[in-house]
């Protein structure tokens, strides 16, 4: 019984089919690890995408938003009626200014609400002051001051706001979570590389023998190198599905929550620049991954008479 | 042809295992390289199969000076040569057939020819049967004639044996002294590392001996009669 067994056993090795490997690279060695880390790094460059272009969509919206716009505030108080619909009057006769309209009380309560709930008989009871929303058609025309000197004219309590400085805060804050997002994708990259090449050096050690055999035989380094490459390339193949796989999962539920949170949150659109930083990412983690392999297996050949 | 120029070899900073070797191999000669155990076959045929470099004097095979090669004209040249190595050092993730053939895909050949090639030279040294057989399904005689096979396939220039009938009964090994011969003859120049008495008084060829690292004597009575053997 163990004979007929062991003559299995010995039948099933003998058949087992040709990876097309000279150097065993298709054994489990230990470096296993390569497709989850690379996985992980598809995952996380995903993650740094995605992130950076929906604050990229989230300062669009706003900027977009408020960009042509300015609000003009006018204190609760006993003539704030009287003021408001003086203001109101110059604007609507003044030059570059597309369109004014004094906030009545529902576009309050919608202002509102999110912080004091949908009772809007509350509102009666604040001393909210009064707004005017006001839409520039011409920034050139240096509107803004035009229209802060009517306002100290008309209503010297009142202020007018261009929310330049919080847009300004926020390109600012943008842009260096943008920065950051970048950072974090070149390190990746270069992580990636690094623990590339560690792999590479692992299994050339682990195959020294094999190596030298084919070297003393004539082999090439381009001829050893494409071994480690094609390796590489697999488990990269194999990492970066891995990657997308749970990049798509999380996509899918983040888009879902934004979704349900669309007042607040900015739901995540891909335009084309981000599909172009998206897709580059497979042919960048795969570019990055073969060179390392290459110069990895130059670099340890080099040693070789 | 094979010159060696005042070769000597050490490995780190210990002392010489080979010191000041001088000889000429003419194209298609026969020699074996006998001496006792620790005096230095090994590093020598390390060094004739350019598997390290000599730490002083100078190597020129097949014609060419090994020291003014580049990586890529090095294994080229190693092409030309054939090994066989005492532990076969086969590849054991690998078929009988996939081990020997080996150099021929190192060399670029299609693999239609790989196959017809490989096939009629296991064939020839009675393995066709267990082409698909990986190393550790076979028996130590059965895997010594594919690393033969491997070693000679890809028809050397030089071929290179380190006790290559070790493993192998009477009968089988002369049928593959027999190999050699023929290979010989069609301009391979052979060198077979032996302790074999056997062999060496059955076949009339030039003797490399080496003792403690100095190649002490060769046979000036065969060298004079064969040629191809220059100290």
């Amino acid at each position: 019984m163990a004979k007929e067994h062991f003559h299995h056993h010995i039948f099933s090795i003998s058949q087992r089919k040709n990876t097309g490997y000279d150097i065993p690279l298709h054994t489990r060695l230990g470096t296993e690890f390569l497709v989850l880390l690379i996985a992980l790094m598809t995952f996380l460059l995903l993650l740094a995408a995605l992130g950076s272009a929906s604050l990229g969509n989230l300062t669009d919206k706003w900027v977009g938003g408020l960009q042509n716009t300015l609000t003009i505030e006018i204190p609760a108080g006993e003539n704030t009626k009287q003021h408001a619909e003086s203001l109101q009057k110059q604007l609507q006769i003044m030059d570059g200014v597309k369109s004014s309209r004094i906030l009545n009380q529902s576009d309050m309560s919608d202002i509102l609400s999110p912080w004091l709930g949908n009772d809007i008989s509350i509102l009666s009871d604040l001393p909210l002051p009064t707004l005017i929303s006001v839409e520039i058609s011409d920034k050139s025309l240096n509107i803004k001051n035009k229209i802060e000197m009517m306002v100290r004219k008309y209503a010297p309590e009142a202020i007018a706001d261009s929310h330049e400085s919080w847009l300004n805060d926020l390109m600012k804050l943008t842009t260096s979570l943008q920065l950051t997002a970048f950072v974090i994708f070149t390190l990746i990259l270069f992580v990636t590389s690094i623990v590339i090449a560690g792999a590479v050096r692992s299994r050339m050690a682990m195959h020294q023998r094999e190596l030298e055999l084919l070297h003393i035989m004539g082999a090439s380094d381009k001829y050893i190198s494409f071994q480690f490459i094609r390796y590489i390339f697999s488990q990269t193949i194999k990492g970066i599905s891995f990657g997308i796989l749970a990049g798509l999962i999380i996509f899918i539920c983040i888009s879902l929550f934004t979704g349900q949170a669309a007042e607040t949150l900015p739901a995540i659109k891909i335009k084309n620049f981000d599909l172009i930083i998206l897709l580059s990412i497979p042919v960048l983690l795969i570019a990055i991954g073969t060179l390392t392999a290459r110069q990895t297996v130059y670099s340890v050949l080099r040693e070789m008479p | 042809m094979i010159k060696f120029e005042h070769v000597g070899l050490r490995y780190g900073i210990g002392p010489e295992v080979l010191s000041d070797i001088s000889f000429t191999l003419e194209q298609g000669s026969f020699h074996f390289l006998c001496g006792p155990s620790g005096a230095g076959k090994s590093s020598l045929m390390t060094l004739l199969y350019l598997g390290r470099k000599c730490t002083r004097g100078q190597i020129h095979m097949l014609g060419k000076d090994t020291a003014k090669l580049n990586r890529d004209e090095l294994s080229e040249l190693r092409q030309k040569i054939g090994v066989v190595f005492q532990d076969f050092r086969l590849l054991p993730h690998l078929s009988a057939f996939d081990n020997a053939a080996l150099p021929l895909r190192i060399a670029g050949m299609t693999e239609k020819k790989v196959k017809s090639h490989v096939e009629e030279l296991l064939d020839w040294v009675g393995l066709g049967d267990c082409m698909k057989r990986l190393p550790a399904t076979l028996s130590g005689g059965q895997q010594q004639r594919i690393a033969i096979a491997r070693a000679v396939i890809a028809n050397p220039r030089l071929l290179l044996a380190d006790e290559p009938t070790g493993n192998l009964d009477d009968e089988i090994g002369m049928k593959l002294m027999g190999l050699f011969e023929q290979l010989n003859k069609m301009g391979t120049t052979i060198i077979i590392a032996t302790h074999s008495t056997k062999i060496l008084d059955s076949l009339p060829h030039s003797r490399l001996i080496l003792n403690q690292g100095q190649l002490e004597i060769f046979n000036p009575i065969l060298s004079s009669k064969i040629g191809g053997l220059h100290g």
